[in-house]
């Protein structure tokens, strides 16, 4: 075969490999919708964030396809509108979709195919809010809960416990993990519906790998809901112990396996040769030469 | 108003990346031409070889000015940047790698070792070398462990005090391999002989060993609990990586120390070929349980001459 047919042969195959993983597939608004959006958002009712029905008639499209893709970077900006919403809803901060254009555009069409027409534009904005009837839990919900974030008890489908990620301060707990947000008051800010929401179809890119096709059952996140909103109920009473803070555990047990570790190295190699490989001849050489003079 | 400051920041980026270039360009530029100059006229110019600590100290520099950059592009999404790094860089420094250690050992194979200074310096070494192996042979296993069985790894991390013990005795590991190299370093920069059988590319190694274990630390300090979201974040993308199916989304939206430690741990793939770091490929492991070797001091030679003790088989003839 011929040296540069070869490596032709070699870079189209690199070149299909990363095509082939830049590529996505096109999806219809729906299915995009409920990957992307549901966690968070319904039609028809006010959830985590705001109720979608008619937010194509309320805003510009650019608007929207902005906000979504980065709605931070919106607010750090300056926009009105965009800063309004941010402090209707807690301060919540809507993640970053990695959609293109298309995609949105297609998820908006969604949205507008089920809101209602354009001249009853004005029923999106009345529409009433659902009252929520707070749920109530059971003292063994809260145990299961408790068990299930701290890991003690694995879920069925084997994802990883809450505690590898998220903080509560609570004194049935070690101090959690703090690659994701605290979960202390987590309950007051988002509810039943918007923990279930999360829970079930997270948003966030991290977790959503984390439970890719390991999703929670439904007792298990009512069980963590129980927990939370317990968590949050007597937050005001806890305390982060000292001696379970993980950074103190860090610190100290890193400093005092230090200590021990090299004293393990130097006692297991006590018995090492101590002196260059050459001392003794070195030293024999010195003695000949004297006794020559 | 938006669009302003989002492109501003870009503008800054690529800006100070392009002055950055053409600064180091033209000052290269100028060196040469200020040395042909000078050889034409005749005069003649000592060649003194850069100090090694020099060199350590802008590689040190440099690296800071490279992670500074990566973190300010990673954080404000810039380009493509996400997809440059995790997943062009990781498969061409897989293939660097690769290509680079066959060639390396087909070419130089008498070079493929990592230049031991033992007969040197040997009391310095151990409390560097003992140290610093042994955390970074535990480390080493600890990931490899986490990427291939990471059920097993959140089945021990279910108990709480199980994960307190994983992580503390993992960073103990860590401090012991830095310890070990800070003091591996310092024998390095300040012993004559070694700094004599030193090179570059030594210094790149002690940069890159350092990027690696700092940032390590960093994670498993600031962003803790990782032995139990290693598992969950980390295995899937280093998998899908290695399945050709590369799925960036979840480490593209990591804290940037974790990227870095990320980045840093590819780089460090990519120079093996060109560093001492080829010992990992010959690392003698039948040390462990080969045999004790004899070693005959004759000193003595008479009572050698006389010994019967020695030879059991056949004597030599000669």
């Amino acid at each position: 075969m011929n040296i540069h047919y070869r490596y032709l042969v070699s870079f189209l195959a690199i070149g299909a490999i990363f095509c082939s993983s830049f590529s996505s597939m096109a999806q219809d608004g729906a299915t995009l919708f409920k990957q992307n959006c549901s966690a968070c958002h319904k039609l028809g009712t006010r959830l985590v964030g705001p109720d979608l029905i008619g937010i194509t008639e309320k805003r510009q499209e650019e608007w929207l396809i902005k906000f979504i893709k980065s709605s931070q970077a919106m607010i750090k900006a300056g926009d009105a509108d965009a800063v309004a919403i941010y402090e209707e809803y807690g301060q919540m901060v809507m993640n970053d979709q990695n959609l293109s254009d298309d995609e949105v555009k297609a998820i908006l069409a969604y949205i507008k195919s089920e809101s209602p027409s354009a001249s009853t534009g004005d029923v999106a904005e009345e529409t009433v809010e659902v009252e929520i009837v707070p749920i109530e839990y059971s003292e063994e919900d809260i145990k299961n809960g408790l068990k299930l974030f701290s890991g003690q008890k694995a879920f069925k489908a084997k994802g990883p416990s809450c505690l590898s990620c998220h903080n509560v301060t609570n004194e049935k707990l070690i101090s959690g993990g703090l690659l994701a947000k605290d979960l202390t008051n987590v309950y007051a800010r988002m509810g039943d519906a918007g923990l279930a929401g999360i829970i079930g179809n997270p948003p966030f890119p991290a977790m959503a790998t984390s439970y890719e096709g390991k999703e929670l059952d439904s007792t298990e996140v009512a069980q963590l809901i129980a927990f939370l909103k317990h968590a949050d109920e007597v937050s005001e009473t806890q305390e982060m112990q000292i001696e379970k803070s993980g950074s103190s555990i860090l610190l100290l047990g890193g400093g005092g396996g230090l200590i021990l570790l090299f004293i393990l190295i130097g006692l297991h190699w006590n018995r090492r040769l101590r002196k260059s490989v050459k001392h003794d001849i070195f030293k024999r050489q010195i003695k000949g030469s004297d006794s020559i003079i | 108003m938006l669009l302003t400051v989002e492109l501003f920041g870009k503008f800054m980026l690529y800006g100070l990346l392009a002055i950055t270039a053409i600064i180091v360009y033209y000052a290269i530029k100028l060196v040469i031409r200020a040395r042909n100059v000078v050889r034409e006229s005749g005069g003649y110019i000592e060649s003194k070889p850069m100090k090694h600590f020099h060199v350590f100290l802008i590689m040190i520099a440099t690296a800071s000015v490279i992670i500074y950059l990566l973190k300010i592009g990673l954080e404000n999404n810039v380009g493509m940047l996400n997809e440059v790094v995790f997943l062009i860089f990781p498969y061409l420094a897989l293939a660097i790698f690769l290509m680079g250690s066959i060639y390396r050992y087909k070419s130089r194979g008498f070079q493929v070792s990592s230049l031991s200074s033992e007969f040197l310096e040997r009391k310095k070494l151990f409390w560097g070398s003992q140290p610093f192996h042994w955390g970074l042979l535990v480390l080493f296993f600890g990931h490899l462990i986490a990427f291939l069985f990471p059920q097993s790894v959140l089945a021990w991390n279910g108990e709480p005090i199980r994960l307190l013990i994983l992580e503390v005795s993992s960073f103990v590991f860590a401090l012991a391999a830095l310890t070990g190299l800070v003091l591996l370093i310092k024998r390095r920069m300040t012993n004559s002989q070694i700094l004599v059988v030193s090179n570059k590319m030594d210094m790149l190694v002690y940069t890159t060993l350092l990027v690696q274990i700092v940032s390590g630390l960093g994670v498993a300090y600031f962003v803790r609990w990782g032995s139990s979201w290693f598992a969950g974040v980390l295995t899937p993308y280093l998998r899908s990586l290695f399945a050709f199916n590369p799925d960036i989304a979840a480490v593209s939206a990591m804290p940037w120390l974790i990227q870095i430690h990320i980045i840093s741990a590819f780089g460090l793939i990519a120079i093996i070929p060109f560093t001492r770091y080829m010992h990992f490929l010959v690392a003698p492991i039948d040390y462990t349980w080969r045999g004790y070797q004899l070693v005959i001091w004759n000193w003595g030679r008479k009572s050698i001459r006389n010994s019967r003790a020695h030879f059991f088989g056949k004597k030599p003839t000669t």
